[in-house]
């Protein structure tokens, strides 16, 4: 019972981080990946560089570079507390380590985006343009035409993310792996909670894969009436 | 430690035990990446060409994403049977080909109608066809997101630590901890976390002149880009 409360107040605080950090890596992917089809080459460079040095670099340096930061600033910080378990005095190292794991992404997810966004051909992106169409409609048609490209490997890359989560651990900010690691040394029942960690992450890890299945067989484009096989 | 020595242990690895540091670390990551391409060929092309099994495959395939690949590191190690460098290596050639797999798949199912009917009508062989057409487009095309996992594969080879590999984390580490000062210590981290991006820098270079050498688009677009001012989006997209 107890071990159960453990992994689900992980499983809990983890799905939180990955959620906000993940977010905030697509949202900053997509203005990289735009970045990178710029009309100006100062545009594209810097983009590049960013992107590359986000990719370059291991995430858990970032990680670490951004608590520490975040430890000496504490006293001048104030937020709101999103990241359920961790102390008051720790949020805004949660909220940092958050930054750091979405720049440590962000530039994988540009990179996916920007692939998918080249298999669009001209004539498809013209029509985009040519129909006036508003930044709405626009974005809607762009990943209805992507989707079945971007979405596999954007998939991957987000359990990728989730499993980059654990580097939470490295700061007091409550997260699945820490959480399975005090309890693992405190009790000694290392292999249960070694079991019950890897599967809570299969487990998140199946649930993210669900999602981004049902999205891709939502939006991928459909073959016409005519070229389906008759029942 | 004096600066060459470190160098040169970080690059090659402790004496008396190498290849090791940067050396097997870039070693590790080739013959992983290569192993997951060939298994995440098979897997994409059987996922597209008969949708029945892609379902069973899928689930094989997010099962081994979902576990932390350390995990799967250590339990392969553990394996009765099997040897620390094999249980690495496969480790590492499992995980590039669940993340390869699904990149693959989906840019083979993203496979122009147009293009089979070509070949179809042509009379190009099947074999030709999936082996040298397709599976040509989708590495042309999917390039940048391979690219991008290939580069958390390389950054990634340092989970081998937990079952003592070498490799540049392994030595690192070693010699981090035989260090007496803190400053030796964050100077060792710091040179290793210098390699490990200045090997994915290399690397991005070498995909970027990969890229140029194999797909006739990006040339028109590094032309027409540099020559007219024209955004990579305006002339690009009809390969």
């Amino acid at each position: 019972m107890e071990s159960a409360s453990i992994i689900l107040d992980g499983s809990y605080a983890t799905s939180v981080l990955w959620a906000v950090s993940g977010t905030l890596a697509l949202l900053l992917a997509l203005f990289l990946a735009s970045g990178l089809e710029s009309r100006h080459a100062s545009v594209r460079a810097l983009a590049e560089i960013v992107i590359n040095f986000g990719r370059c670099v291991p995430t858990s340096l970032y990680v670490l570079a951004a608590g520490m930061l975040s430890l000496r600033l504490a006293p001048w910080l104030d937020g709101p507390a999103l990241f359920v378990g961790t102390l008051p005095m720790f949020q805004p190292a949660a909220l940092a380590v958050c930054l750091a794991l979405a720049f440590g992404s962000a530039g994988h997810l540009a990179k996916i985006l920007q692939s998918s966004w080249r298999t669009i051909p001209v004539e498809t992106r013209d029509q985009f343009r040519i129909l006036g169409l508003g930044v709405v409609e626009s974005g809607r048609l762009a990943f209805c035409e992507c989707a079945l490209t971007a979405l596999p490997p954007l998939s991957a890359r987000l359990i990728h993310h989730l499993h980059n989560t654990a580097f939470a651990a490295l700061f007091p900010v409550v997260d699945l792996f820490g959480r399975v690691q005090a309890a693992a040394t405190s009790s000694a029942r290392v292999v249960e909670f070694v079991t019950l960690g890897t599967t809570a992450y299969v487990i998140l890890s199946f649930c993210i894969w669900l999602l981004f299945r049902v999205l891709e067989q939502t939006f991928s484009p459909r073959r016409p009436a005519t070229e389906r096989t008759p029942a | 430690m004096s600066w060459p020595v470190l160098l040169e242990t970080l690059l090659l690895g402790l004496a008396g035990d190498r290849p090791g540091g940067l050396l097997l670390t870039v070693l590790t990551f080739a013959a992983a990446a290569a192993g997951g391409l060939l298994l995440a060929t098979i897997y994409a092309a059987l996922c597209v060409a008969s949708p029945a099994f892609s379902w069973p495959l899928m689930a094989v395939s997010v099962l081994l994403r979902s576990v932390p690949p350390i995990m799967l590191v250590f339990a392969l190690a553990h394996a009765p049977g099997m040897s620390i460098a094999t249980a690495g290596l496969l480790g590492l050639v499992l995980y590039s080909f669940s993340h390869v797999g699904e990149t693959l798949r989906a840019y083979l199912a993203a496979y122009p109608p147009v293009l089979s009917d070509s070949a179809r009508v042509a009379g190009v062989h099947p074999a030709f066809d999936w082996c040298v057409l397709r599976l040509g487009w989708c590495l042309r095309r999917g390039l940048p997101a391979l690219a991008t996992h290939w580069v958390s594969l390389l950054k990634d080879t340092g989970i081998l630590v937990v079952i003592g590999i070498g490799e540049l984390t392994t030595t690192a580490k070693l010699i981090a901890e035989s260090s007496a000062s803190l400053g030796a210590w964050i100077t060792v981290l710091a040179t290793a976390g210098g390699l490990y991006c200045g090997a994915a820098c290399l690397f991005l270079a070498a995909i970027a002149r990969l890229q140029h050498a194999i797909d006739p688009a990006a040339r028109a677009v590094a032309r027409l880009s540099t020559s007219s001012g024209l955004s990579p989006t305006s002339c690009c997209g009809t390969r």
